[in-house]
């Protein structure tokens, strides 16, 4: 069973706070959303009070134990012919998109992403089902990938639509 | 226009009417009355207002549609954009000689917003602005210097050959097929002769519309409705219910009054049926136009008409549904560029009724110019098979899905006193479901020959997937956890046409990877030659 290559790269090492950070404000959320109506409303207590304990340690486990693992799974690289990532944590995908394919590149900026200096980066082709995510790249480096695929892709003809 | 709105109007006021009427003319009754024909009146005005100063033109290779009177919409379309024309009218419209057109885009692919809709155009001008347009479209990619079709001057011939009248009259317009022939006169006969029927109806495809979950779709939402409306016309089902239950039920062997319901059931299914195929397909002809192009017209009350450009065809899917495959029967679909998820989908967008299978390789084999449904290709051994860990997987996805049903039988049973009997049903689907995941399992398959990937999956609806690899634009290998542990993988080729990505399920992994090196690139098995952002190399390694 020979798998399909790693990509050459590695994320940057960031990322896992990045991951950590938005699942703990995810699970803040959820959190809040059950346990204060508990609070405030005395005859749903007992089954929202249930659904979060439920809910919170599933999700705990997740947003503890999967920034590491992704970490450690997520990979990508851009070459003269294509962008190439591998992703998941429980699940696993490879991805390929071929330079003369692609239609846009983008490099995306939430407020976590500029508190850590990462950046999210987003390549699309003719498919809905296409775009190629790269999560936690050094914010710098995304800019430099963009520019580079940007001038890569306008060299080819045609993205199969 | 204004006048096609007036019955627009006229019509939505029926519910409104009938609610009057229904409910009496008692406070409330005349209120709920009110509240309806206001909402049924707001959509014709907007539809006025919208179109009062409705204005398009060609200019400077776009189009340029505006609307509106208070707020004025100006929605501009580049030609070389416009992949499809279609041209579709409902019986208020074709009462006017109005017609309605559909222009699909590439642009709007990815947002699945749709496609640009011109209403209520007189007819004739819709023919001639579906040949404008189409001609425009090609002159501009042409200048572009894309992918040109060969005669794409040819296409003035459009419009003289009377498609206006053949779409506002439907079915008893002069057919130009008949005028091929030579019956009206030389001069029509070389002007049309080049318009060649591809398919037409056949009124025995309507045995399949009849073996199909439709048959019983159809009463169950009828019964559903009469619950509903029932009341409102003061009948009670659940009188009958009683009666039919009480009396009927007592005093008959069971044999007889349930064989008496499930005909009912079946001949309600029937007869909705073949209404709705009747009025769908009526007039059905796929021909093949002077310029390249195929056309799709057909409807009785709505007339609907469908273009295929083979340049921006990129394979086809055969889909045969359980009941349909024990009839031979299958339904051909085409993959196209261009058009979107929504448009592809839409009852528009269908190329033909369920067809024989013979009949649906022989289109196939016409519109790619190549026998890809060809028999032997059908049959087993041609597709490559997958392992028999992807029918353990089958197996697997099949009893957990009949376990949610059984645990929602179960929880209806607890929580809301439903008859325990239902618990059966899963009970007796468990057994069934085994043979149906082996001979899933067994459909399995997928090959790479000629340019094409060809892919089948599926025992309840079995699809085949043909797409060409020029057409695909990246691949995707992805393993979910139970896929892991049993060394599967799905490929996933992703393109800008058809359903935008078309899937290999559950072959090895190894055989993902070189399944994917084919349809996305050399990456999945080894190291390109030059890397980008290199000077970053170091660093991130």
């Amino acid at each position: 069973m020979e798998e399909p290559r790693a990509p050459r790269h590695r994320i940057d090492p960031r990322a896992r706070w990045y991951w950590l950070i938005n699942g703990a404000l995810g699970f803040v959320m959820t959190m809040a959303v059950l346990i204060v109506p508990a609070v405030v409303w005395e005859p749903i207590r007992f089954w929202f009070l249930l659904a979060a304990a439920v809910l919170g340690t599933i999700e705990l486990v997740v947003v503890l134990v999967s920034p590491f693992v992704r970490y450690r799974v997520h990979r990508w690289e851009a070459s003269g012919t294509a962008v190439y990532a591998k992703s998941g944590w429980i699940s696993r995908e490879w991805s390929v998109a071929p330079l003369s394919r692609i239609q846009s590149v983008k490099a995306k900026r939430n407020p976590l992403h500029q508190l850590l200096g990462l950046a999210q980066v987003k390549v699309t082709t003719a498919s809905a089902y296409g775009d190629i995510v790269i999560e936690g790249l050094d914010h710098e480096l995304a800019e430099r990938l963009v520019a580079e695929l940007t001038e890569a892709t306008e060299h080819t003809v045609g993205d199969a639509t | 226009m204004v006048p096609a709105a007036l019955i627009r109007a006229v019509l939505g006021l029926i519910p409104a009417a009938l609610a009057y009427f229904l409910l009496g003319d008692t406070g409330t009754g005349s209120l709920i009355a009110l509240g309806i024909g206001a909402l049924s009146l707001l959509g014709p005005v907007g539809y006025v207002l919208r179109y009062l100063r409705f204005r398009y033109r060609i200019v400077a290779g776009e189009l340029q549609v505006t609307a509106g009177i208070a707020v004025r919409t100006v929605q501009r379309i580049p030609l070389h954009r416009i992949r499809t024309v279609d041209i579709s009218a409902k019986p208020v419209l074709r009462i006017f000689s109005l017609a309605l057109l559909t222009i699909g885009t590439g642009q709007q692919v990815e947002s699945g917003a749709g496609a640009l809709t011109l209403d209520a155009i007189r007819a004739h001008e819709a023919a001639q602005l579906r040949a404008e347009l189409l001609a425009g479209a090609r002159r501009a990619a042409e200048a572009r210097g894309e992918a040109v079709p060969p005669s794409a001057e040819a296409t003035q011939d459009e419009l003289s050959t009377g498609r206006a009248d053949a779409l506002a009259g439907g079915a008893d317009a002069p057919d130009a097929d008949s005028v091929a022939v030579g019956a009206d006169g030389p001069a029509q006969a070389v002007e049309q002769q080049a318009e060649r029927t591809v398919l037409r109806m056949d009124w025995g495809w309507l045995r399949f519309r009849l073996l199909s979950t439709w048959t019983l779709l159809v009463p169950t939402v009828l019964l559903g409705s009469a619950f509903q409306f029932g009341p409102l016309v003061g009948i009670d089902p659940d009188t009958w219910f009683d009666w039919f239950f009480g009396a009927v039920i007592g005093s008959v062997p069971p044999v007889v009054w349930v064989g008496a319901l499930v005909l009912a059931v079946l001949l309600i299914g029937a007869i909705g049926g073949s209404l709705q195929f009747v009025e769908a397909w009526w007039g059905y002809r796929l021909v093949h136009e002077p310029e390249g192009r195929y056309l799709v017209r057909r409807g009785l009350l709505t007339t609907r008409s469908l273009t295929i450009d083979p340049e921006r065809l990129r394979g086809v899917t055969l889909s045969e549904a359980l009941t349909t495959r024990l009839l031979r029967g299958a339904t051909l679909a085409p993959v196209v560029t261009g058009i979107s998820a929504a448009q592809q989908m839409s009852e528009s967008g269908a190329m033909t009724p369920t067809t024989t299978r013979t009949a649906s390789a022989a289109l196939a084999r016409e519109l790619l110019d190549e026998d890809v449904l060809a028999p032997e290709r059908l049959a087993p051994g041609w597709l490559e098979a997958h392992p028999a860990s992807a029918r353990r997987r089958i197996v697997v996805r099949y009893q957990l899905r009949n376990l949610l049903l059984a645990a929602a039988l179960g929880a209806a049973w607890w929580f809301w006193q439903w008859t325990p009997w239902l618990l059966l049903a899963p009970a007796v689907l468990a057994v069934l479901l085994v043979p149906a995941a082996i001979a899933n399992g067994r459909t399995l398959g997928h090959r790479i020959q000629d340019g094409s990937l060809t892919a089948r999956r599926g025992f309840f609806w079995r699809r085949t997937d043909v797409v060409q690899l020029r057409g695909i634009s990246g691949a995707h290998v992805k393993q979910s956890m139970l896929q892991r542990r049993l060394g599967l993988a799905s490929v996933v080729a992703t393109t800008g046409a058809g359903e935008k990505h078309y899937t290999v399920v559950d072959v090895d992994l190894g055989t993902a990877a070189r399944l994917a090196t084919v349809l996305g690139g050399p990456q999945f098995a080894e190291d390109p030659e030059r890397y980008l952002v290199t000077d970053h190399d170091a660093a991130a390694r």
